[in-house]
């Protein structure tokens, strides 16, 4: 079922493990060393920006030999009648990407490193889009989200790919709200339970499997589908979603049941984010953050409270100050948890940590050209070139 | 997960009975670190605090209340430099840690006051007059001043966007390609000349190790400014005479770069850079051998991607027995 070396895969997550509980003292070196021999991987896993670098590329390459196979098969057929079968196309380029990809996989070892990404995307992908295009058409999206599901299953399965994973759950999840909102009259109260109802039995689910030891493998796609269920959870109680979503399919300018959905709106968040704490769940927590603000700003979407500068700057103060005391709270010792940060001393890690705060930080000088003092021809971002 | 693995490591006797206790009870009592949680809530803060005070003075420039919101703004920025000044480490030309978890967060905060009160001065009393290069020259001067004396890589950010305005570029992500005119020649030769001056400070302060670690800062920002510049001297001013060598140059720097930093992000950068300027090298070549197109071209284009590329791939897989880089552990 898998497509890389499952053995391998284990010794990976051995090696990572070791290097952790060395970093920590917790192995001697010596011991550190055995372990590594005696449990090799040889997959062929590069550096992030490497992964990057040969995904563009390959990428291109893949974009060209697909337009090259195409101009030398339109000019041996002869232009227009080719058309009819471009979906019969798609799939021969598909089942190529394929056997590309295994070979990839089992002749090089390729594990991670953007080569297989894109192979396996654009596999899956032509492989849909040729099943779209030779089925009949029908003037309803339902059957071809049916057609699309089980390839990407196969390939989140095969290949343990999580993007793959997130586009199956929102598939499955889309053809589950399209086949409710086909119930006449009731489309509207079920919707959004639909949708509640959903994520709750993915999460729990998916929560269930990632116990399950024979399953370790996929425990990153089931990492996606617990965040991406939390997620969907929450928007489908949001007043401001659910409002938009009524106005947009069913015309109505008032949702029924407003009170349930401003308790769930507001609510939510906050129990996302003392559950996080409580169980020491850290995707949990982020949603959690996250969620707080969408809330925030579905309250003030519908709520006049202050002008927005005031709001801005009070909240600012306000995070600040809360930061402030947490930090405070932590350094005089709460059980279970500490401000000092968990050892992730990885190149990558620390290398995207300071693009990060070079690019962001940098680009905090531009807010002062929104104020356009005398014309934004001083200051910081944006100044012209006339000067 | 965990204890699967010290199951296994035991039984095959790796590692010895008292050390599987041991891990089983480091890993149950490991506490849960807040540290990125909350990191990012101070920074949030500050960006929000920025954004809405910097709004609030813009809104009330001409009414009584703004008296007030100056000297608020003012005192935060004094507050700001005093508690960082006071709890500061001393001064050294290696990295130096943080003195407290705030500290980073206060300065940057403090930088940031600071541009909307000069702003606010040169809008108001027109302290600089009509002398815009100096109302840049100022924060970039003291910018630099404050992310030396304090060790701090976002005050450095800012002064290098400082430094980039007082030259008349745009440097900082968003604005790069919208904000300048790279038609301007002088655009272009002065984004050159600010790519140049920014590899240079990062290279000198690898070499003489003098704060080491703003290389990195230095380098990402000079990298782009560099080759966007270079490229639109090729594509739009068309002086390729100048602008390919110095291409070439500075794509070589950068994989050279690569191999003795192993800074693998500049490598890629540098080559994705290369390609876009490989590739309208060959587009133009090919274009004024035929000024047509013909019915074969697309046989050309679509070959040359595909060789291309697969070069470039076999590259980046053999890059560390093309360049002779030392197998060490990444």
């Amino acid at each position: 079922m898998l497509a890389y070396n499952p053995h391998w895969l284990d010794n990976t997550q051995i090696q990572e493990q070791i290097k952790n509980w060395f970093k920590k003292n917790l192995i001697t070196q010596e011991q550190s060393f055995l372990i590594q021999q005696h449990y090799p991987a040889s997959f062929y896993t590069p550096n992030a920006f490497i992964r990057i670098g040969l995904g563009f590329f390959a990428a291109i390459l893949l974009g060209a030999a697909q337009l090259f196979f195409w101009v030398v098969v339109g000019l041996a057929t002869g232009g227009d009648e080719m058309f009819g079968i471009v979906g019969f196309f798609y799939l021969i380029q598909s089942m190529g990407c394929f056997f590309i990809l295994e070979s990839f996989i089992k002749r090089r070892h390729h594990y991670a490193s953007g080569i297989d990404d894109i192979l396996l995307y654009t596999t899956v992908g032509e492989m849909i889009a040729g099943m779209c295009l030779l089925s009949p058409y029908i003037d309803d999206p339902i059957p071809y989200f049916c057609i699309g599901l089980p390839f990407l299953v196969i390939g989140a399965v095969r290949y343990i790919d999580r993007i793959l994973t997130l586009l199956a759950y929102g598939c499955l999840l889309t053809i589950m709200l399209l086949i409710v909102n086909k119930i006449p009259g009731l489309a509207l109260y079920l919707l959004p339970f639909t949708g509640i109802g959903f994520s709750l039995t993915a999460y729990f689910l998916v929560r269930k499997y990632q116990k399950l030891h024979h399953l370790r493998y996929w425990s990153g796609n089931f990492q996606i589908v617990e965040i991406v269920s939390l997620i969907t959870f929450y928007l489908s109680g949001n007043f401001l979603f659910i409002q938009e979503s009524a106005e947009e399919l069913f015309g109505l300018p008032v949702v029924p049941m407003g009170w349930f959905f401003w308790t769930f709106t507001l609510s939510v968040p906050l129990g996302y984010m003392y559950l996080g704490l409580k169980n020491k769940d850290r995707g949990m927590l982020w949603i959690g953050l996250g969620c707080v603000a969408f809330a925030v700003f579905t309250f003030r979407t519908y709520f006049y409270v202050m002008p927005l500068p005031y709001a801005a700057s009070l909240a600012g103060g306000f995070l600040f100050v809360l930061a402030y005391v947490a930090i405070q709270y932590l350094k005089k010792g709460i059980p279970g948890f500490t401000y000092e940060p968990e050892d992730t001393n990885k190149p990558v890690f620390l290398e995207a940590e300071a693009l990060v705060v070079a690019q962001t930080f940098g680009h905090a000088q531009t807010p002062e050209n929104d104020l356009s003092f005398g014309g934004g021809k001083f200051g910081g971002g944006g100044a012209g070139g006339d000067f | 997960m965990h204890k699967h693995i010290l199951n296994e490591l035991s039984t095959k006797g790796l590692i010895s009975e008292t050390q599987s206790k041991q891990i089983e009870s480091y890993e149950a009592s490991k506490p849960f670190s807040l540290h990125w949680e909350l990191k990012t809530v101070l920074y949030l803060g500050v960006i929000l605090l920025n954004l809405g005070l910097g709004w609030l003075i813009y809104d009330n420039i001409d009414s009584i209340g703004h008296g007030v919101i100056i000297g608020g703004i003012a005192a935060i920025c004094i507050a700001c430099f005093a508690y960082t000044y006071r709890s500061r480490v001393p001064f050294s030309w290696q990295q130096t840690e943080s003195a407290s978890p705030y500290y980073d967060y206060l300065l940057l905060l403090g930088c940031l006051m600071f541009v909307i009160l000069e702003g606010y001065l040169q809008y108001q009393y027109e302290i600089f007059g009509t002398r815009y290069g100096l109302a840049t020259f100022i924060p970039m001067t003291f910018f630099f001043g404050v992310a030396y004396f304090f060790d701090h890589r976002g005050a450095l950010s800012l002064a290098i966007t400082a430094l980039a305005s007082w030259l008349g570029v745009a440097v900082t992500p968003a604005d790069i390609l919208s904000s300048n005119d790279f038609g301007d020649s002088k655009l272009v030769w002065t984004g050159v000349l600010l790519g140049v001056i920014l590899c240079a400070l990062a290279f000198f302060s690898e070499q003489q190790n003098r704060k080491k670690h703003f290389a990195f800062t230095y380098l990402n920002f000079g990298i782009h400014i560099l080759f966007i510049a270079s490229l639109s001297g090729l594509m739009i001013l068309e002086t390729w005479v100048v602008f390919l060598p110095l291409l070439i140059l500075t794509t070589t720097f950068f994989i050279w770069y690569a191999r003795n930093r192993a800074s693998l992000y500049f490598m890629v950068v540098a080559l994705i850079y290369g390609y876009i300027a490989l590739t309208y090298l060959v587009f133009q070549i090919r274009w004024s051998y035929t000024y047509t197109i013909h019915e074969g071209d697309i046989y050309f284009y679509t070959l040359y991607f595909m060789s291309s590329c697969a070069a470039i791939i076999v590259f980046l897989l053999k890059y560390k027995t093309i360049l002779r880089i030392k197998n060490t552990e990444q």
